[in-house]
């Protein structure tokens, strides 16, 4: 784990070669690079978690170090045609990265001296210009004091409360069926049925009443309203001349309807 | 039209004003005087302002022209009252590309990830994306890869006028360099080369 901390800080596997050879305060050479090569792999032991395409550049580092450590094991590598044997590409590259490093060191200095440095720019005026609007309408929070959890808990209630509002309209609704059936009571039936029966003191037609309703209800609570008249002896049914017919006739009594 | 009777005065207000650096060349153009009178007048200004510490503003000269600024030390308080658009500092990673960048344009990203020994790819993305850097050619080679080279924004960024004023110790910019594809064709790779 420790170890893996100490990897993310360094840029590649140039970062940390360069970085093994000034720990072991060594120069770039390539003596210095053999040296550090058992340390290198050690590290590269600790990366086993990391990010495979990190660990590829450093294993392609791994093998050029391994090979350079083989060139010196290996009899005939020994033995060049005269002269000392060049220096091999890695240890210029590392001489070129190092000074790279340093210079990114510079361009660092160079960015602090100028990062609080703030230009005029129209990101400023723009800002200075709207500032006031801006603080008003913080003044004006409509939200203010208000969390989340606020948010989230009258929402849930206001949920709640819709769904037992709708139960509560179905069953109203239901009510209201049932009024819809009370508007047509059978009293009022009857005393209009006996209203008609005044006018046509020689009978009307069955259809005549049943006929004007409106719906199933108004029906069935009119033949209600009929029957009732019947069994008190209001009206009379008489078969008409069509077999089909049938004549209501009122009773000669008046009485009042509502007297049970 | 005519020149201003208080050249320095006028000079101090044409860069007051600019969002931009603003070059020599633009500023004698709008005073129709001689660039070098401009020259002049916005050196006396440069030494006036920068030389004075109880002054809140600095004049300096970014990317090829002149520009005013609030002093470093005075940037916390600036950030408090008019919260300015905050200049982000590059990454490491970022950084260091674009260090080889600026010290080896134009160069390709090839020889950039062989400087580095890791992929450049996500670093160059944003340092384009900032404007830091830009595509400044094609090499002529296989592929024709894009060469990438430094921007005014960068100038700005690290407070440089040009890019010859970057601190340059080791001779980076000069200097060959590992030519390195060059030298992976010649590889030396061992006993069999005897």
């Amino acid at each position: 784990m420790e170890y893996n901390l100490r990897l993310d800080s360094f840029e590649g596997p140039l970062d940390l070669l360069v970085h093994l050879i000034e720990k072991n305060q060594l120069d770039i050479s390539e003596i210095s690079l053999r040296k550090v090569t058992q340390q290198y792999l050690d590290y590269l032991n600790q990366m086993e978690e990391m990010d495979l395409e990190i660990a590829s550049e450093f294993l392609m580092l791994a093998a050029e170090l391994l090979q350079l450590k083989t060139k010196t094991l290996l009899p005939g590598a020994k033995k060049k045609k005269g002269g000392p044997p060049p220096e091999p590409d890695l240890v210029k590259r590392l001489f070129f990265y190092r000074k790279v490093k340093r210079v990114t060191e510079l361009l660092k200095d160079l960015e602090d001296k100028r990062i609080t440095a703030y230009e005029r720019n129209s990101d400023h005026l723009i800002y200075f210009l709207t500032r006031f609007e801006e603080e008003e309408k913080q003044r004006e929070n409509p939200l203010e004091g208000i969390q989340l959890k606020n948010v989230v808990s009258a929402f849930n209630r206001a949920r709640i409360d819709a769904r037992v509002r709708k139960k509560k309209e179905k069953s109203k609704e239901k009510k209201w069926h049932d009024l819809e059936g009370e508007t047509f009571t059978i009293t009022e039936k009857m005393e209009e049925i006996l209203k008609v029966s005044r006018s046509f003191p020689g009978g009307f037609s069955f259809k005549r009443v049943i006929g004007n309703t409106e719906n199933p209800q108004e029906r069935v609570v009119t033949f209600l309203a009929l029957l009732e008249l019947i069994k008190r002896k209001k009206i009379k049914i008489e078969k008409g001349t069509n077999v089909n017919k049938l004549i209501i006739k009122g009773g000669k009594e008046k009485c009042p309807l509502r007297q049970t | 039209m005519s020149s201003p009777a208080n050249l320095k005065g006028a000079v101090e207000a044409l860069v007051f004003l600019a969002s931009e650096p603003i070059n020599i060349e633009e500023m004698a153009q709008a005073l129709e005087v001689d660039p070098r009178e401009v020259f002049t007048a916005i050196d006396e200004l440069k030494q006036e302002y920068n030389n004075d510490n109880n002054r809140g503003i600095q004049l300096d000269e970014l990317a090829g022209g002149y520009i005013i600024s609030t002093r470093l030390e005075f940037g916390e308080f600036v950030r408090r009252l008019h919260k300015p658009k905050l200049k982000q500092r590059i990454t490491q990673a970022s950084l260091e590309t674009l260090a080889i960048i600026a010290y080896r344009q134009p160069i390709t990203r090839a020889e950039i990830e062989d400087i580095r020994g890791v992929k450049a790819e996500k670093a160059l993305f944003t340092l384009v994306k900032k404007g830091l850097i830009k595509e400044v050619g094609r090499l002529e080679k296989t592929g024709t890869p894009i060469l990438y080279g430094t921007t005014d924004e960068f100038l700005k960024h690290f407070g440089l006028g040009s890019i010859d004023q970057l601190p340059d110790p080791d001779g980076l910019r000069g200097e060959g360099g590992p030519d390195l594809r060059k030298e992976n064709d010649t590889e030396d790779l061992g006993p069999k080369d005897d």
